[in-house]
């Protein structure tokens, strides 16, 4: 298994379960919505993708595979201690599974879609189409705002040790 | 595989221990409400709100709140009208959230956003935006001319971007105005920033003319919101501000040391009014209408010909606006022992129709301006509101 890690470097910043009451977006997919999606604003390599997505299909959903026109591949991210107590973020062994009648929580800190290999800059304010696939069923379309944000402390800088890509 | 990452083990490992409450950063949580309440723990006042979608933006006609920070912005060079639309786009789905007592997205201070207190927020654009934007800019959209009573700071005047946010509650605002700074920063610089406040809700009644630090009932004659004078006088009519008014900040220092030398008779004489009930000198309660023409014994008008009152008063009732001002209060600097004064704000279709010909007026003769300083000037175009799924100045920039 091809595992990647990824150096956190300083605190964790404890980001609170949002609830994010009412303003629902984006929301496609049988039994499938987002709520508040958003992906962080970069002129770099890479950023990644938040918000909360709820499954209500009656079934585990096992998310397949990610993509969007706006970077090479996207990952499904996990945060982790790594040995020296600091936080990394590694790739999520198997892809994540989102189950039956929850909410499945991304955010700055925990897990997220990380958009690797940028084709532009995202600027605050675009809109980035983020595409779902499962292993059953239609895909999630996901229409995410960019945002600028500093919180979290989010090693997803190039230089900040994504070794090997 | 999802199964082993729920439960207090994963939670402990992503803070270590020392965040670790309950329910933060669950990857899988079932239910979503930050603060559940119920009829025995909902606040008083917190959870008002006022519509931020409509054909007006709010905060023009809104009935003043508590407290009001104004913010002003210096577009980036490379700000152009493209990134104009996705700053707008933003800001207002911001305002939109939290005017409502929603997080605004990626919000960091999630919990700060519950108790909006009436919140609102209300954006301007000075000329540069508008050119940038290449709209038409109002004739009235510039800098107001100089007047000699000026004293005028940059730190406290203009602006390409101006937000007013206001709410009864001053941690719930400050929230707000982090937010906006923090998601307008990438497209222009803070330029300045005013703090201004009424008294707090439930001090008074609410309708009740609020005074001012000189101890004034100050917006006693005011068009009423919601009526037909009030939108004659306030919305325009055409163009892409059509539904949207202009907005003039005149920051008046109020020289407490000075005042304090003046008399109580002589502070009625300054104004016309009297100072416990805001009543006309010539008689009545604090609504009725002034005599302009009756004489005192000595033949001198009863209400002086310098009085604030009758300064600002022209023959012509369209040379009317919307006053909704707010008092500072702030340190002193250098010898200084007091700095204090309005943030007095005017509200009307058009400055140069509307408001020049009384601030003209009393540069030229009120005798409050012995008291009296302006110390900073703006003025704004008040894009109209926006209804859901829209956002503020897509008149402009759609
Ligand atoms: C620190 C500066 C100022 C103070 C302390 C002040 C105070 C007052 C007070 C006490 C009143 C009487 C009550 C009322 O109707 O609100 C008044 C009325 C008024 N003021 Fe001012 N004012 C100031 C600046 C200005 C400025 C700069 C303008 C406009 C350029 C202005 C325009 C008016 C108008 C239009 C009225 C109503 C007059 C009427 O009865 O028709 N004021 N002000
Ligand atoms: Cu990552």
């Amino acid at each position: 298994m091809n595992k990647k890690t990824f150096a956190r470097t300083g605190a964790l910043l404890g980001a609170a379960a949002l609830a994010l009451t009412g303003c629902a977006s984006a929301a496609s997919g049988d039994g499938l919505t987002v709520t508040d999606p958003w992906v962080r604003a970069e002129a770099g390599e890479m950023t990644a993708m938040f918000g909360e997505i709820v499954n209500d299909t009656g079934e585990d959903m096992h998310i397949a595979s990610i993509e969007t026109d706006v970077a090479a591949t996207v990952e499904m991210h996990e945060m982790i201690m790594g040995d020296d107590g600091s936080m990394i973020m590694q790739e999520y062994e198997g892809g994540f599974t989102l189950p039956d009648d929850e909410t499945f929580t991304l955010d700055p800190g925990g897990n997220h879609f990380m958009l690797i290999g940028l084709q532009h800059e995202l600027k605050a304010g675009e809109v980035v189409t983020i595409t779902v696939n499962f292993d059953e069923g239609d895909p999630l379309v996901i229409e995410a705002t960019v945002k600028d944000f500093e919180g979290g402390n989010e090693p997803y800088h190039e230089d900040e040790g994504h070794g090997d890509h | 595989m999802a199964d082993a990452r729920r439960g207090a083990s994963r939670r402990q490992f992503l803070f270590g221990g020392a965040v670790a409450a309950a329910g933060v950063a669950a990857g899988f949580t079932a239910d979503r409400a930050i603060v559940e309440y119920t009829e025995a723990n909902a606040p008083a006042h917190g959870l008002s709100t006022v519509p931020f979608h409509g054909v007006h933006q709010a905060g023009i006609a809104t009935d003043a709140q508590a407290n009001a920070t104004l913010i002003a912005f210096d577009l980036h060079d490379d700000t152009d009208r493209e990134a104009l639309g996705r700053m707008m786009r933003i800001l207002s789905d911001d305002a939109a959230r939290l005017t409502q007592g929603q997080p605004a997205l990626a919000d960091t201070e999630p919990e700060l956003a519950l108790e909006p207190a009436r919140l609102t927020v209300t954006f301007g654009f000075g000329p540069r935006l508008v050119e940038r934007a290449g709209g038409t800019t109002p004739g009235w959209l510039r800098p107001l001319p100089a007047f000699a009573i000026d004293k005028l700071e940059a730190r406290y005047s203009d602006g390409d971007l101006l937000i007013q946010v206001a709410s009864d509650d001053a941690t719930s605002m400050a929230h707000a105005v982090r937010m906006f700074v923090k998601d307008a920063r990438g497209f222009g610089t803070l330029r300045w920033q005013q703090r201004g406040f009424r008294h707090a809700h439930g001090t008074r009644k609410p309708g009740v003319t609020m005074r001012n630090l000189f101890g004034q009932v100050d917006g006693t004659t005011n068009a009423t919101p919601e009526t037909d004078d009030f939108n004659e006088l306030v919305w325009i009519r055409d163009g892409w501000l059509a539904g949207g008014t202009s907005f003039v900040l005149r920051r008046i220092a109020m020289d407490l040391e000075t005042w304090d030398l003046v008399g109580r008779k002589e502070r009625e004489d300054s104004v016309g009014r009297t100072l416990d009930t805001g009543a006309p000198q010539t008689g009545g309660g604090e609504f009725d209408e002034p005599d302009f023409d009756e004489l005192q014994p000595s033949g001198h008008p009863v209400i002086a010909r310098h009085a604030h009152m009758r300064r600002a008063r022209s023959d012509d009732p369209r040379e009317r606006f919307f006053r909704r001002a707010y008092n500072y209060d702030e340190a002193p600097v250098g010898e200084a022992s007091s700095n204090s004064g309005l943030l007095f704000i005017a509200l009307q279709a058009d400055v140069d129709r509307q408001f020049l010909p009384i601030q003209e007026r009393l540069a030229e003769l009120d005798i409050l301006n012995i008291w009296t300083t302006p110390t900073g000037s703006a003025v704004f175009a008040i894009p109209p509101g926006c209804a859901e799924g829209g956002f503020i100045g897509e008149t402009l920039l759609g």
